[in-house]
């Protein structure tokens, strides 16, 4: 009888309700296992698709369509610098060292732009798609911003902010303010040309030039396939310079230049 | 020994049916899951009411269309009435239809078309425009862009990328549905009838549903802390919205499923509980210590 009881009291020990948990964790333990083993050839795949369904960062709807990084600067005065015969002096261009300036996001608002005479005021944004057409004109990331040297491409609706172009002429004058310095620019060609010829614009012209393009005709309604083209060629401002690459070239020079150097006295000794 | 050994061999196979069973659970409410949530057309209408869908996306829709406006002379007046809801409905419900029934995954631009070229000529003799001084070709640009701006929108991004494996998914849900079922059924059968002692077979069947209740739990809670669903690489707003809609309402769906087998687990453990005492002492003195050996 004492067995009996021993072993009854043992079997309600082995009820409290640990295997409830301990073999349901276990199941689900293995069947992880077993789905993971499955899915583990296909898994690079999987995270491939993944990867271009979802990004690394959410994205902002909360924030504004743009990001306005203008600061307006002052425009200096022009110093005329005279030689002992009271004749002008040719100046160097001002320049800026790349790392003092912050070079635009895609859609960042970050100038204006300027066409007097044409009555053109406008935010200049950096990228051309239709956040920037819609708040102003953009140049096309693919080219350059003032002060590199290069092309600068700027587009904008023929119907709102370059509506003005259509009083452009030559010699007139372009501004560029941006928060490095400020640019100008004198009209020297207009051109009408189908928005697929390649030859409009230089992108990888040698030179810093402007140019600025929208549909044609002006207040035509429905879209057209030709183009205005409005070309600046570049007049003031200040250049961006890469302070690094001539910091390393100046210690180029004066390495090579010790190295000479001890060649030298060797020669000698 | 022998019965010993027997005993043992016989708790091996409960337990590798309970196994099974647990499988078969969970295979069963995933499949049931996306059965009625993501593979349901209904679900993700219904879910587009509920974001105002159609309302968001018409404001998207007339937002690019404005800036098409700027680049072809058309004033942002031309937009404020333009496009009713209900043309962007039927034209998305016909498109949901196509893709839910694996057929091509195309949006209906007709009405559209119609729409924009009525409105268009409303506008031209209200600013009094020459009809003659628009190009044709000018005219017809304009309006194919709308179209495809239109078409776009409406288009569901991602959608045609993954109807191949959708389609795939959808057609073996319903088999995976009535085999799991069926098997579900059976082991119950095996487990219940196998043994004079109901109580075992409550008790693995107890197992099983534990199991589902931990399969689903953990899935809401994986579900619900992955930050990456954030992420998702859409521009629209309206989309957006209807992304996080769905993702949460499939997510619910993990935690009603896991309540459910809770409660099952809870009632089978009392019934277990209940069944348990009765058995041990209503066969003292005849089968009480076959029955400790057994279990």
């Amino acid at each position: 009888m004492s067995d009996f009881n021993s072993r009854h009291r043992h079997k309600h020990r082995k009820t409290s309700g640990k295997g409830f948990l301990i073999l349901p964790v276990m199941f689900f333990a293995v069947i992880c296992l077993g789905i993971y083993i499955a899915i583990s050839p296909s898994l690079k795949l999987l995270k491939e698709e993944l990867g271009v369904m979802f990004s690394d960062s959410a994205k902002d709807y909360s924030s504004g369509e743009y990001k306005n990084i203008f600061v307006p600067v002052a425009e200096k005065p022009k110093e005329v610098a005279t030689d002992s015969n009271g004749k002008e002096k040719t100046t160097e261009l001002e320049t800026i060292p790349a790392r003092e300036l912050t070079y635009p996001a895609y859609n960042n608002l970050f100038g204006e732009l300027i066409i007097e005479e044409c009555g053109i005021d406008v935010p200049l944004f950096f990228g051309d798609d239709d956040v920037a057409l819609r708040n102003g004109v953009g140049i096309y990331a693919g080219s350059f911003i003032p002060g590199y040297g290069g092309t600068i491409l700027i587009a904008g609706h023929n119907n709102t902010y370059f509506n003005g172009l259509k009083n452009a002429s030559k010699g007139q004058m372009v501004k560029i303010k941006t928060s490095y310095g400020n640019y100008q620019y004198r009209i020297n060609d207009i051109a009408v040309k189908k928005a697929t010829d390649g030859s409009a614009y230089d992108l990888a012209a040698p030179r810093e030039n402007l140019i600025m393009y929208t549909c044609y005709p002006f207040d035509e309604l429905g879209l057209t396939p030709w183009r205005c083209f409005v070309y600046g060629e570049f007049v003031s401002g200040p250049q961006v310079v890469d302070k690094y690459e001539e910091d390393d070239e100046d210690d180029f020079e004066d390495f090579d230049d010790e190295v000479d150097d001890n060649a030298d006295s060797e020669e000698v000794e | 020994m022998a019965k010993h050994h027997t005993s043992k061999a016989t708790k091996v196979m409960y337990i590798v049916l309970s196994f099974i069973l647990s499988c078969m659970m969970l295979v069963l409410s995933l499949a049931l899951i996306l059965q009625f949530t993501v593979f349901k057309q209904d679900f993700v209408t219904s879910s587009m009411e509920k974001v105002s869908y159609y309302e968001l996306l018409r404001a998207e829709i007339l937002r690019n269309l404005k800036d098409l406006g700027y680049a072809s002379g058309i004033d942002e007046s031309f937009f404020d009435d333009f496009l009713d809801e209900t043309v962007i409905r039927e034209d998305m419900t016909e498109y949901m239809t196509n893709f839910y029934s694996g057929k091509k995954t195309v949006v209906s631009t007709d009405r559209f078309k119609q729409v924009f070229n009525k409105a268009l000529d409303e506008y031209i003799v209200k600013k009094s425009i020459n009809p003659d001084s628009v190009s044709k070709e000018n005219r017809e640009y304009l309006v194919n862009q709308a179209i495809s701006i239109y078409r776009k929108s409406v288009q569901i991004p991602f959608l045609s990328r993954l109807s191949g494996r959708f389609m795939e998914i959808k057609q073996v849900l319903p088999i995976t549905i009535g085999v799991s079922s069926v098997f579900i059924v059976l082991l119950m059968i095996i487990l219940i009838f196998s043994s004079r002692w109901k109580h075992r077979a409550v008790r693995y069947i107890c197992y099983a549903t534990i199991t589902g209740f931990i399969g689903m739990a953990v899935s809401f809670i994986a579900l619900i802390a992955t930050k990456k669903k954030r992420n998702l690489n859409i521009t629209s707003q309206a989309v957006r919205d209807l992304f996080d809609h769905i993702s949460n309402r499939f997510t619910m769906t993990f935690l009603y499923v896991g309540i459910f087998f809770a409660v099952v687990s809870i009632a089978l453990f009392i019934l277990f509980r209940y069944i348990y005492p009765k058995r041990t002492h209503s066969h003292v003195g005849q089968g009480s210590l076959e029955v400790s050996e057994e279990d």
